[in-house]
């Protein structure tokens, strides 16, 4: 009976050491302390729910886009200028900082089923974006639409 | 008296068999889960933050290592000696995996479950990883308290 509590122990103990192994540049990164962000909160956050041809004037004005999907959803294809800022990527998010801050941001994930936009909008006006447009039909509406869609990672 | 033995010996035949083809069925799941996810561990990481239930660096941590601990429990499944552990490591994997989806369906989270990475479709519902889940822990449940011994 010893066996069936002991092995189980190393099969976890070698699966996590070579797990880690595999990752570990990934794992470094993400135990990397990251500079706090400013919070510069003002206000109360209400997002603003946009339409299609108002992402289209938006884009055409070179506005700000983010794209809250994953890294991967985002490299498949996504809204031509977009930067990428997954939800809970606090790296991507003062990245938003170093390079774009302004009033406004359009935030769009992939439709009205994820709530991805809402949630990453809110932590840009938290970080100082005063007006937070979201796309609630997403990318998926866009692409659809026939719509350019640019590849690539972020 | 001899006929009695021969129906013994063949009910244990058939239930050897039936061990061995479930192990390969659980192990056949956890080798294709893993094999998805392991080299994709922001995007599987990703997936894990969408359960809100982990901190960000604990959703990292589980993304490194559950894909590694999903093939090494499919390799132990196969193993003479080992795959009653690993039925044991799959009871405790599953019984993690149906509370966490329960949670979400509870929840009424709007997210897949991220099972087998980003390829699987409407194999990736809640629903589906729920009931799927739920057979592997039985499954492994079964395995672990057969009777079979040391059978290949």
């Amino acid at each position: 009976m010893k066996r069936p509590l002991i092995q189980p122990l190393i099969l976890v103990a070698l699966a996590t050491v070579l797990g880690l192994l595999l990752n570990a540049t990934y794992v470094l990164e993400v135990f990397r302390p990251v500079p706090e962000l400013e919070v510069k909160v003002v206000g109360e956050y209400l997002p603003i729910p946009v339409e299609i041809a108002d992402v289209e004037a938006w884009w055409q004005e070179r506005g700000v886009i983010v794209d809250a999907r994953s890294e991967a959803a985002f490299a498949e294809g996504h809204v031509p200028t977009a930067h990428s800022v997954p939800r809970g990527d606090r790296r991507a998010l003062t990245k938003m900082v170093d390079c774009c801050l302004s009033d406004k941001v359009l935030v769009y994930c992939s439709g009205e089923q994820c709530d991805d936009s809402f949630i990453v909008g809110e932590e840009l006006f938290r970080i100082g974006f005063r007006q937070v447009m979201i796309y609630e039909a997403g990318f998926g509406e866009w692409q659809s639409s026939g719509r350019p869609v640019e590849r690539g990672a972020p | 008296m001899a006929e009695q033995r021969s129906t013994r010996r063949a009910g244990g035949t058939m239930m050897r068999w039936l061990v061995i083809g479930l192990r390969i069925l659980v192990a056949a799941v956890f080798l294709y889960a893993g094999s998805q996810k392991v080299f994709a561990v922001a995007e599987f990481a990703a997936a894990i933050n969408r359960y809100q239930i982990l901190p960000l660096w604990g959703g990292a941590l589980v993304a490194s290592v559950l894909p590694t601990l999903e093939i090494v429990v499919a390799g132990a499944l196969l193993l003479p000696g080992w795959w009653r552990s690993g039925a044991l490591v799959s009871i405790a994997l599953n019984g993690v995996f149906c509370a966490a989806l329960l949670s979400a369906l509870l929840r009424d989270l709007p997210i897949d479950c991220g099972c087998f990475g980003t390829t699987a479709g409407l194999w990736s519902s809640l629903g589906a990883a729920q009931l799927r889940a739920s057979g592997l822990l039985g499954i492994s449940l079964y395995l672990f308290l057969s009777e079979e011994r040391e059978q290949p």
